[in-house]
């Protein structure tokens, strides 16, 4: 017995002193990836990896939570170029009408995100030294590539426009994996601290290749991104010189996709000589119902709740050649082929207007459409602005411009028009890999540039490059000669309508319209207030979230608590 | 010819131990006192030492023992006796039975104790005394029946767990459930009906000796097992009944409700272009069409004996449960056998061996639940020929009108197709050696293999319309867990001149593994739910590992049966924490007085038992997963197919044990032998919490895990059970059971508060406050001359001073404030129990008031026309005085109907903030006792019949489908947030308990 007490004592004692360091199996430390070679890869691939991927973040849903979603969405939904068709519990409904607070998921997630690539990018920048090889280089130079992107994101959605001055306030910037000290930097730092590192991009990408397509960095993503960020610095000769350096001679429509793909661009951008830099998704990260094509498309399987606004559909219907104008995609109603007027009412008690919508009738006498109120055939009546047809109908005395349609289908009275350029990437219609710098943009950026420069005729002829491969030519192209006629007093104004033309809902609209000073005209049917958004309101800022000034302490932003 | 000769020096060391004093051979009969019946399984021991044995099921017995000995004669639920042998051949006893068996011996998993003895705050419950209740679930057998331990059923998910929290929630981001002890081990698995007893730990003077875990308190479990000499006993159980949803004051919208209410809210042209006349005689109850009665059952069959040094206990449980909710369900097998074997004289041997299978269908969908309360009347899921129709977009495929609701899917299509299951096996082998080494020192090994599997399946039919899937989806997970876990105890007891001295040494150690592997896959033909015929979606796996050690003492000193006091130490170390801070020291120190042994109040007439105590002591919580102190990149993501590293935590070395000072006074009273009174008064204060802090998410994190903080929780818990009347045919028992406990928040990281924040509903934890306190703008009701809704502005001075307090109708312009808490300031419980001749009727009530409850349903249910596409809550049916604003002068308790929301009415505040305090009859139970007189005929030894019914009534003001709402913060819910929530359901069961 005394032999089993004996044989108890040293087994328990053997169990004691075991060793409890466990490590986890699908996590690294920092040890443990700065000592593997792929480490940097590893993170770096991280990085462009948060751009798409969905996050819970305290509590809140993963589904619908990722960088790229919300950045496209609080870019593109306080526009002029998007009708909102209903309340919805998503807070991209505040973004839409700019009644956002620093506790909304969009504001707190984007910011989040941002800044959790930032590190992974800083770390990698601080793990790598200069000209160890041409790799470990160029991957470097993706890093500077994509913390510039975040910083410039967070720059214009967070702080004011670099040309309302460089002294406002603007955000952090972490410029290591040291988060010690948080404090806001002015725009102009901001700003002067992209160009640095996008310079940096560039130079350590200059020699050897991008790592595949389109989704990963290259030194000509990130000139193109420079273009862009000179722009918004209102360093117009610096734009001009950089895109021919980008040039380097050749006529800016080789770059472009041709006019017959056009149409298939956005479901294959990766592909594609255009794309410069895109938010690669693989066939099975689709976000479904979370997706950024949900919102623009029901297609079986979306919310399809936001459409292609009415202004900006009398825009593209200006031209009926243009193709651009098929990626709106306007849902008729299969059952009848007769035609219907709307316009747009007040709604009683709210902010907004919804539309009156009346089926019309074709008066073989007068060659005009109408419809019937109170017994009496009120006509759609058609007059011409500045060379360009405009419907109306006189009602209640007062001259009401109208859309006249095939009839179609619609949401709370607004007309269903989706939009496709975030769908179809192998066929499926909410998955695309969204672009975030192309060729297209980069020339419309000379093309202001050139504006501001008062160089017209080089503006207007990067312009009608642009709209050559949207399929217009002839008269349908603008000179210095038809612009008046057609109501432009400026290059810059048709530049800015090119812009919205060609970059519509890729998350130009707001910062195009309110770094040139000009107001957001929201006059128009859409379940956002009825109203001009003047340049100055601070609301066209979104508030720092609630969870960093309340732990760091950082300044908010005017008009939030 | 070997095993005679082993058996003869067993026998001779045998008569060399006992061989000093004479032989004799004592005889007798036990009786009970009360009605002169026979006792069978009364343990007779020989004091002193471990030999005994026990009565046959006559009452009889035989034993040999030494001429001076004394035999102890004990027997649950009757006062222990004690006779000296002297010369007799004969004795025959009649036990008193004790009503509050104060001789109880009360398992607590490392020792037992005498009921009077215990220095502890600890209630024990027997087997009867639990499975009054009708489920799998034994914290749903707990409630209500234990002061100071708060039990929610936060769902009514078949098979689904109650939360339990034993004198308040002290963490804030650490789990804070109470640890399961089962047999002698931390852990492992049991049925409810193998249960002999179970016991609450509720101080740390009992829980300390775990250490630990045991800040969540202990609840320690005792199988069953054979005694010696026991008879072949067989019990059979069988019950099964019907069940039914409850929805309590939730009442939606009919048709005709729903129509006029819209009315209101368009514009007449709009409105007569967009809700034809003909919704009026649509109606459809999409409640009626996912919710449904279903069935509860359950077949338990135990035989246990003992045949010479060789006990068993076996038993066979088959447990079947459908839900309410359509397609979901809970069944169960499980088995245990439980083997004691004496190996040598001195050496016993048990083997516990314990096996579950069960299979869990959950709602298809996180949807479901959704679908279920916000679908629209107008919809009818049905086609005009009776078959369910597919919805994937605005438009009814079958006659092309729209489809109304917000959602455009018919999840009764998608029910028809998709599932989600659980399977699992769990089986735990245990291997427990009890040695007496001497009469004074014994030594136990228990040594715990389990090994567990559970498989998750999730299918999408490519038939259905999912939001996110539109070629099918199916989604297996399989996990293996492995444990060991061995406890070794070395316990020495000494007596001498009315002192006693017993003490216990421990070690533990245990380690686990769980490995997690998926895979998922898409585009499968209809119907096809295996991931060969799928292409593959995703795949992923990973293992954690994890250990623990432990080695612990305690010192138990009693002085003449009237002075006892505890002190233990015992010391931790786990693989959760870093080595800088691994190892945590849990001491405690526990005393009490039997005041009713002393002089003064001796033979009192009035106070039969009086009992002081108070214990102190530390315990610990390390609940918050793995790897918490180490900073890492992880793994899980990709970007092109390429493996990518994702930055994933900060780190922090000096990560260290949570603990919890536990100190408690209590008082024991028995009046009149028929009122025994407990009374409780506690402080626990939780320091070091680990808590999730929140970082700038400009760091690139939004919280790190930190040693910080610290939260107290105060009560008085008041234990009563009473004999109302006892006559010889009729008897009255009654306990019942309050907890007032207090919370409050004693420290936060730089004094300043944080909010916990979840769907955007915020509590905020700050000094002095409670620990759920509900954080958001105060509402202030309804405009009577507008009908705007109404919040509270504060108005402060330039020192930041509120001086005044105005209404305003601008929802940004409110103020967040605590506006009530989600803990309850009370709960207990109330239990009767009639017998009269052969009937029973017995029944339990618990409560809890003073907790408030968000109801984040309502803020698309009641949302005063900001929801087109969801149902709304019926304010005339659900009578509890809702009014709805018309006109100038109103006074209402709704906002004025307005097209896409009034003003923001529908936005988080404390509108939706409502009371949740309740008092619920859990069981009423009617059985009848077989005379035995019938009984005998058929060898029956005991026959029961009876009906039982559970959540018989439930009296709430809440507005939502139960008042029992989860007491639990976790990644995606707050304690007291209600939303899309499972029903409790009613059942009523017949039940037939035998046994031969």
């Amino acid at each position: 017995m005394k032999k089993l007490f004996l044989f108890f004592v040293p087994f328990i004692f053997i169990m004691v002193s075991c060793d409890l360091d466990y490590f986890p199996s699908d996590a690294m430390t920092p040890e443990q990836i700065t000592k593997d070679p792929g480490g940097a890869v590893y993170i770096t691939d991280g990085n462009y990896s948060m751009f798409k991927d969905e996050f819970e973040y305290r509590g809140l849903y993963a589904s619908g939570n990722s960088y790229v979603r919300h950045y496209l969405q609080m870019s593109e939904y306080p526009s002029d170029n998007i009708c909102l068709s209903g309340r919805t519990s998503d807070v991209l409904y505040q973004a839409t009408c700019y009644k956002n607070d620093p506790t909304l998921k969009n504001v707190s997630t984007l910011w989040w995100l941002a800044y959790r690539i930032i590190y992974g990018a800083n770390s990698v920048i601080e793990s790598l030294p200069d000209g160890v090889s041409v790799q470990s280089d160029y991957l470097k130079g993706e890093n500077y590539f994509i913390r510039a992107v975040c910083f410039l994101h967070l720059v214009t959605l967070y702080a004011k426009p670099y040309s309302f001055g460089r002294d406002n306030l603007g955000i952090v910037l972490r410029k290591s994996t040291d988060t010690s000290v948080t404090e806001r930097a002015t725009v102009g730092e901001t700003y002067d601290q992209i160009v640095s590192d996008l310079n940096n991009a560039i130079r350590l990408m200059s020699n050897g290749t991008r790592r595949g397509n389109a989704g990963y960095a290259s030194k000509e993503a990130a000139q193109g991104l420079l273009t862009r960020v000179y722009l918004y610095m209102e360093k117009n000769q610096e734009v001009v010189d950089l895109v021919n350096e980008m040039l380097d001679g050749a006529d800016p429509i080789t770059k472009l996709e041709p006019t017959a793909t056009f149409p298939k661009y956005f479901a294959n951008a990766l592909n594609s000589k255009e794309t410069l830099w895109a938010i690669a998704h693989t066939s099975i990260e689709s976000r479904g119902q979370s997706s950024i094509a949900s919102m623009y498309l029901n297609d079986g399987m979306g919310w399809g709740e936001v459409y292609s606004s009415d202004p900006l559909n009398n825009l593209y219907e200006r031209y009926p050649n243009d193709i651009r104008y098929n990626f709106v995609v306007p849902k008729y109603s299969s059952t009848s082929s007769n035609y219907m007027v709307y316009w747009p009412v007040a709604s009683d008690g709210d902010d907004f207007r919804s539309n009156e919508i009346r089926d019309v009738t074709f008066d073989g006498n007068a060659g005009k459409y109408y419809f019937t109120e109170n017994s009496e055939r009120i006509y759609v009546e058609t007059e011409i602005v500045n060379t360009y047809p405009q419907k109306y109908i006189m009602w209640k005395g007062e001259k009401q411009p109208v859309r006249i349609v095939k009839k179609m289908l619609n949401r709370n009275s607004f007309p269903i028009y989706y939009v496709t350029k975030f769908s179809y990437q192998d066929g499926d219609p909410m998955l695309s890999s969204p672009v975030m710098i192309r060729w297209a943009e980069v020339i419309l950026n000379r093309a202001e540039a050139y504006a501001k420069l008062e160089k017209k005729q080089e503006a207007l002829d990067d312009v009608n490059t642009i709209r050559r491969r949207a399929g217009l030519t002839g008269d349908e192209l603008f000179t210095l000669e038809n612009m008046t006629p057609r109501g432009y007093l400026s290059a810059l104004d048709i530049v800015l309508d090119e812009r919205r033309l060609e970059l519509s809902f890729e998350g130009f609209r707001t910062i195009d319209i309110y770094r040139n000073k000009h107001n957001m005209d929201r006059r128009y049917a859409g379940v956002h207030p009825w109203e001009i958004v003047n340049y100055t309101d601070n609301k066209i800022q979104y508030p720092i979230p609630f969870d960093e000034t309340s732990v760091s302490g950082i300044p908010q932003n005017p008009n939030y608590y | 010819m070997r095993t005679k000769k082993i058996l003869f020096v067993c026998l001779s060391f045998l008569s060399i131990s006992i061989g000093v004093f004479a032989q004799t051979v004592i005889q007798g009969k036990v009786i009970s006192a009360e009605d002169k019946q026979p006792l069978p399984g009364v343990s007779i021991l020989i004091k002193g030492t471990s030999k005994g044995t026990v009565t046959d099921i006559n009452g009889k017995y035989s034993i040999e023992v030494p001429s001076n000995a004394v035999l102890l004669y004990s027997y649950v639920g009757y006062k222990s006796v004690e006779e000296k042998v002297s010369k007799k051949s004969t004795i025959d006893v009649a036990l008193e039975p004790d009503n509050f068996m104060m001789d109880e011996i009360i398992v607590m998993g490392y020792s037992s104790q005498k009921k009077a003895e215990m220095s502890s705050s600890v209630v024990s419950l027997s087997s009867n005394q639990l499975t009054d209740v009708t489920t799998s679930d034994v914290g749903n057998m707990l409630q209500g029946k234990v002061a100071g331990v708060t039990v929610y059923n936060a769902t009514g998910q078949p098979g689904a767990a109650a939360e339990i929290r034993i004198r308040g929630t002290g963490s804030i981001s650490a789990d804070d459930e109470p640890l399961y002890v089962v047999d002698g081990i931390p852990g492992g698995t049991f049925n409810p009906n193998d249960v002999e007893t179970i016991t609450v730990l509720k101080d740390a003077g009992a829980t300390a000796l775990y250490g630990a875990a045991a800040s969540g308190g202990v609840i320690v479990v005792t199988t069953k097992s054979a005694a010696k000499n026991q008879p072949t006993k067989i019990d059979f159980r069988l019950r099964g009944g019907q069940k039914s949803p409850l929805f309590g004051n939730f009442k939606l919208m009919n048709s005709e409700e729903l129509y006029y209410m819209h009315k209101k809210l368009y514009s007449p042209s709009l409105f007569k272009q967009l809700r034809p006349t003909e919704l009026l005689v649509q109606d459809f109850n999409w409640l009626k069409a996912f919710f449904s009665n279903g069935m509860t059952q359950d077949y338990y069959v135990s035989a246990s004996g003992s045949t010479g040094k060789t006990g068993y206990f076996l038993s066979l449980d088959y447990y079947n449960e459908d839900g309410t909710l359509i397609n979901t369900y809970f069944n169960r097998i499980s088995s245990r056998l439980n083997l004691n074997t004496q190996l040598f004289k001195n050496l016993d041997m048990n083997i516990r061996i314990a096996y579950n299978n069960s299979n869990d269908r959950e709602a298809s969908s996180w949807t479901t639940l959704n679908d279920a309360y916000t679908k629209m009347p107008w919809d009818i899921p049905y086609d005009k020929n009776g078959e369910i129709i597919k919805i994937s977009g605005a438009v009814r495929p079958d006659n092309g009108k729209p489809w109304y609701s917000q959602d455009k899917w018919n999840a009764l299509h998608s029910e028809q197709y998709n599932y989600n299951k659980v399977r699992s096996n769990e089986l735990t082998a245990d291997f427990q050696l009890n040695w007496s080494i001497f009469d004074w020192l014994s030594f136990s090994t228990t040594n715990r293999m389990a090994q567990s599997t559970y498989k998750n399946v999730q299918f999408i039919d490519p038939r259905t319309y999912d939001p996110n899937y539109a070629k099918g989806y199916l989604y297996n997970n399989i996990s293996l867990n492995n444990s060991f876990g061995t406890t070794n105890l070395l316990k020495a007891n000494v007596t001498s001149k009315g002192h006693s001295v017993n003490g216990l040494l421990g070690w533990e150690y245990g380690n686990y593994t769980s490995e997690y592997t998926s895979a998922s896959g898409i585009g499968m033909p209809n119907g096809m739910d295996a991931l060969n015929a799928s292409s593959v979606y995703g795949v992923g796996g990973y293992k954690i590992p994890g250990g623990s050690w432990s080695t612990f003492g305690q010192l138990q000193y009693s002085y003449e049966g009237k002075y006892f006091a505890t002190a233990s130490l015992r010391v931790d170390a786990s693989s959760t924490f870093g080595p800088k801070n691994r190892i945590g020291y849990f001491p405690s120190g526990a005393a009490s007085w039997i005041l009713s042994k002393e002089n003064f109040l001796m033979d009192n007439k009035l106070i039969t038992f009086l009992k002081l105590r108070t214990s102190y002591g530390v315990t610990g919580n390390s609940n918050i997963g793995t790897f918490r102190y180490l900073s890492t990149y992880s793994l899980n993501s990709s970007y092109q197919n390429n493996v990518a590293a994702i930055p994933n935590r900060l780190a922090n070395p000096y990560l260290g044990w949570e603990s919890a000072y536990m100190a408690g006074i209590g008082m024991d009273i028995n009046l009149w032998k028929s009122i025994e009174i407990n009374l409780d008064l506690y402080n626990i204060n939780n320091k070091n919490l680990l808590l999730n802090v929140p970082v700038a998410p400009s760091t690139g994190f939004f919280e790190t895990t930190e040693n910080i903080g610290s939260v107290r929780n105060q009560g008085v818990e008041i234990q009563l059970n009473t004999t109302n009347i006892k006559t010889t045919s009729f008897k009255w028992e009654m306990g019942f059971n309050l907890g007032f406990n207090s919370n409050e928040v004693t420290s936060t990281p730089n004094d300043k508060p944080f909010l916990q924040s979840r769907s955007n509903v915020n509590q905020q934890v700050k000094r002095g406050q409670d620990i759920y306190s509900w954080y958001m703008p105060k509402w202030l009701g309804v405009d009577p001359a507008n009908g705007d809704p109404l919040w509270e502005k504060l108005v402060y001075d330039t020192n930041g001073k509120i001086v005044d307090r105005v209404p305003t109708n601008n929802f940004n312009e409110a103020d967040y404030q605590v506006v009530g808490k989600a803990t309850p300031k009370f709960s207990g419980g109330w239990l009767n129990n009639f017998t009269f001749k052969s009937f029973q009727l017995s029944f339990n009530a618990n409560f809890a008031y003073g907790n408030k409850i968000y109801d984040y349903n309502r803020m698309s249910l009641d949302a005063d026309g900001a929801y087109l596409g969801y149902n709304q809550i019926s304010m005339k049916k659900n009578k509890l005085g809702w009014t709805r604003w018309e006109k100038p002068g109103d006074i209402a308790t709704h906002p004025k109907l307005v097209m896409n929301g009034n003003k923001l009415s529908n936005s988080i505040s404390s509108r939706y903030l409502e009371d949740g305090s309740f008092i619920r009859i859990k069981n009423l139970t009617l059985g009848y006792l077989i005379p035995d007189k019938y009984l005998k005929l058929m060898h029956i030894n005991q026959c029961k019949l009876y009906l039982s019914g559970d959540n018989i009534f439930t009296y709430t003001k809440f507005s939502g489908t139960d008042p029992e709402v989860s007491l639990r913060t976790s990644d995606y819910t707050l304690a007291g947030l209600y939303t899309d929530h499972y029903p409790v359901s009613r059942q009523f069961l017949i039940g037939l308990e035998l046994s031969f």
